[in-house]
């Protein structure tokens, strides 16, 4: 047992890199995480840049018309405007060029007011501006001054219409910070274990070493006890820190039920990732092939199973192969955790999905077991 | 040559460092195809909403304003799709999800909710301009000038124009795959560190073998290092290969400039790999695991693994993205393939072309000043 740590803690400070990563990802996504549904309307802000080269009355007050829902930034420069469109940091520009005023009261706004944007979704900013101008026309048409006419339309845009929440409406708009605890756990939980666990079974499975414990006293099947028990411990230790940490950091975020079917569900998971990774571990030789399979096989499951990007983006295909995975059924749990109304209703389907999980934990261990027994016949 | 032929197999027969140079990036690029492919169509496309009109209790339908809604339109495509419907009936469409709100016509009009976002604000600010519309006519009514203001607004005035975006992609998924080849690129480090590895004889039993060999040890650096950077720059060109004809990624604007760039990148994490294998006198282990930490530290600030992060920095620190590798090299693609701005790429190569010079040089510096410490006989420096 004590060799089966000291083999562990030699591949802790590799393992440090990804927990690392696993920390700043939770750290980054909980901060957007809701806590309520809420109750309210609010709208969706939009992020605007305003270039006013008129600086008028009427641009003055198109600004003040517009910042009522959105967010207006000030001038900035042509080049960094044009980064902040594509990596949608600005998802609306309006150019209000010189003159526009006097365009507008002389009917010739020919490229005097212009926008830029490269999301189809701000068309219906385009016809609130046609509609502010709409206002000032016919303000105009009663007979105000400009100024007038705008603070009138200012005014008129006061008014708005009721809005109300239907009631019991399921889900909310935001997830909780809990559910990125447990989404982010598919991710770490098999990165980490195939780097920990492998190099102890590449160390008790090397040539000479298993020679060498073949000749003492204890029996085959004791070694394999042991060694299981050694693996089992490390693993279990790693899920115990994960768990521990949270509670620390999300304890406000889980009830008592949710908390407790989210751990057993990432303790079906982690018998996944053990014997995952005993079966990578005795598979694969080297310990930097086994930092590749490592990448590979977690990062390529999170990427499948809707683990970085939520499941309801990824293409049909992507849905059908994930089937496949354990991690996708266990993220169906997840998200009876806190998406679909609390796990009390739906227990037969998560029951369901904790079974497919224990299964794919079976097979993998099975195949672990069968590739023992091959490596041993080389 | 025939060295260096030798020295290209030797280096290819290294599976490790094949795996991570291009099988890795390969596969993670095929990830990325897959996770992001949909995500900008359905974030960002403009769809029809679904919404049901319903009057509020004793009120009639409000038919005026449901043609409204019916003929709101953008570039051919209707903002909404109405559904004309009893109270009770609005309200059960809206709680299967069936429409995205419902709006009670009546004296005061209202939108039924069942959740905030896009849809809902859509819907809010239609039914606010009808509701101020309406306004707008009761008080021109009132001051005798309804026919005035009635000509105005049926006028058809266009006075928005569209300034197009100037990149020649708009797809922002892109900086994904740029930094998963800025990516790539620095993972030539490897060929770097083996060569670092094998030039050492303090490092490495090849490396006092090869010394011992009659060839001047400047013409097996050149020759190593040319070795490395041919392997790095063919697999840059395969990856690009990979991500145009096969994950058909639209990358922008391709010219010649990009080999050009593919050619800077590769002799950038060449030099890192070499910098660290002669700078670091540790293990090989450490100096891979330094490496390799440092190469995802600068990939990550590059935006491999948190999209946005890039512009993030520059509105922060922009110092930072003039100065991480690996920003430079995914801010050179983006402004040679997407915004055609020769200016910031020039500003980009010149600075990786900086920092290999002072890498080599480094390593150069570290190398003589470990000689000249282990002929005096001087240890564990």
């Amino acid at each position: 047992m004590r060799i089966v740590l000291k083999v562990a803690k030699k591949a802790l400070p590799s393992a440090f890199i990804y927990f690392a990563i696993f920390l700043v990802l939770l750290i980054v996504f909980s901060q957007n995480a809701g806590k309520e549904r809420e109750t309210v309307f609010r709208a969706s802000e939009m992020s605007l840049v305003i270039q006013d080269e008129d600086a008028g009355v009427l641009s003055g007050a198109l600004c003040a018309y517009l910042s009522r829902d959105n967010k207006i930034s000030g001038e900035m420069d042509e080049a960094l405007l044009s980064e902040m469109l594509f990596y949608g940091k600005t998802d609306y520009v309006l150019f209000i060029k010189d003159g526009f005023e006097e365009g507008l009261l002389a009917g010739n706004t020919d490229t005097l007011l212009e926008r830029q944007s490269i999301k189809a979704n701000v068309a219906f900013l385009d016809q609130k501006i046609e509609l502010f101008f709409r206002y000032v026309h016919a303000e105009l048409a009663m007979g105000k001054s400009m100024e007038e006419a705008c603070r009138a339309v200012l005014s008129l845009c006061e008014r708005q219409a009721g809005t109300a929440f239907t009631e019991g409406a399921e889900g909310a708009s935001e997830m909780a910070a809990g559910y990125y605890f447990f989404t982010y756990l598919s991710y770490i939980l098999p990165c980490v274990l195939i780097m920990v666990l492998g190099p102890i079974l590449h160390a008790f499975y090397k040539k000479d070493i298993k020679m060498r414990t073949d000749c003492g006293t204890v029996s085959a099947r004791r070694q394999n006890l042991r060694i299981i028990g050694g693996i089992s411990l490390v693993a279990l230790l790693f899920w115990g820190l994960l768990i521990l940490l949270g509670v620390l950091l999300y304890r406000k975020d889980f009830t008592v039920v949710s908390f407790c079917f989210g751990a057993g569900n990432s303790f079906l998971l982690l018998l996944v990732s053990v014997a995952i990774s005993s079966t990578v571990g005795i598979f694969v030789r080297g310990d930097d092939a086994l930092n590749g399979a490592s990448n590979l096989i977690s990062m390529g499951m999170a990427f499948l199973c809707g683990v970085f990007v939520p499941g309801e983006l990824l293409p049909d295909y992507v849905h059908k192969i994930a089937e496949f995975l354990p991690v996708s059924w266990y993220m169906k749990n997840v998200k009876l955790l806190f998406e679909e109304g609390g796990v009390i209703e739906k227990s037969d389907i998560f029951f369901k999905n904790g079974a497919v999980i224990f299964s794919f934990a079976v097979a993998f261990f099975f195949i672990a077991l069968a590739s023992v027994k091959k490596r041993k016949a080389v | 040559m025939i060295h260096y032929i030798y020295r290209v197999k030797r280096l290819l027969r290294n599976r490790i460092l094949f795996f991570w140079s291009i099988i890795f990036p390969m596969v993670l690029a095929a990830f990325f195809k897959m996770a992001f492919s949909s995500i900008t169509e359905k974030d960002w496309a403009f769809e029809t909403i679904p919404v049901a009109v319903a009057a509020q209790d004793g009120t009639e339908q409000d038919g005026m304003l449901v043609s409204f809604l019916a003929e709101m339109e953008n570039e051919g495509t209707v903002f909404f799709e109405v559904t004309e419907a009893g109270r009770a009936e609005a309200e059960a469409l809206l709680q299967e999800g069936r429409v995205a709100a419902v709006i009670l016509t009546g004296e005061e009009p209202c939108v039924l909710l069942r959740e905030n976002g896009l849809s809902a604000t859509v819907v809010k600010t239609v039914l606010d301009g009808y509701l101020q519309s309406r306004e707008i006519f009761t008080d021109a009514a009132a001051n005798g000038k309804l026919e005035e203001a009635a000509l105005t607004f049926a006028t058809e005035v266009k006075t928005l124009s569209v300034r197009e975006f100037k990149g020649a992609s708009k797809d922002p998924m892109i900086q994904y795959f740029q930094a998963l080849l800025a990516m790539a690129s620095l993972y030539g480090a490897m060929y770097g560190l083996t060569n670092a590895k094998e030039l050492n004889p303090g490092l490495s039993a090849e490396a006092a073998r090869r010394i011992a060999a009659p060839v001047p040890r400047l013409s097996t650096a050149v020759t190593d290092l040319a070795a490395a950077f041919t392997i790095q720059y063919l697999q840059f060109l395969i990856l690009i290969a990979y991500f145009l004809l096969i994950l058909r990624i639209d990358f922008g604007r391709i010219s010649g400039w990009l080999f050009l760039a593919g050619a800077v990148h590769s002799l950038l994490g060449v030099s890192i790999g070499y910098f660290i294998g002669c700078a670091v006198r540790k293990k090989q282990n450490v100096q891979q695991a330094l490496m390799l930490s440092s190469v995802m530290l600068s990939s990550f600030l590059a935006g491999l693994m948190v999209g946005n992060i890039r512009i993030e920095i520059e509105l922060a620190v922009p110092w930072l993205n003039r100065v991480n590798p690996a920003t430079l090299i995914a801010n050179s693609l983006h402004a040679l393939c997407i915004m055609g701005d020769m200016k910031q790429y020039a500003f980009c190569m010149a600075g990786m072309l900086l920092w290999c010079a002072v890498l080599f040089g480094g390593s150069v510096a570290a190398l003589a000043l470990h000689q000249s410490y282990e002929r005096r006989g001087i240890k564990g420096v």
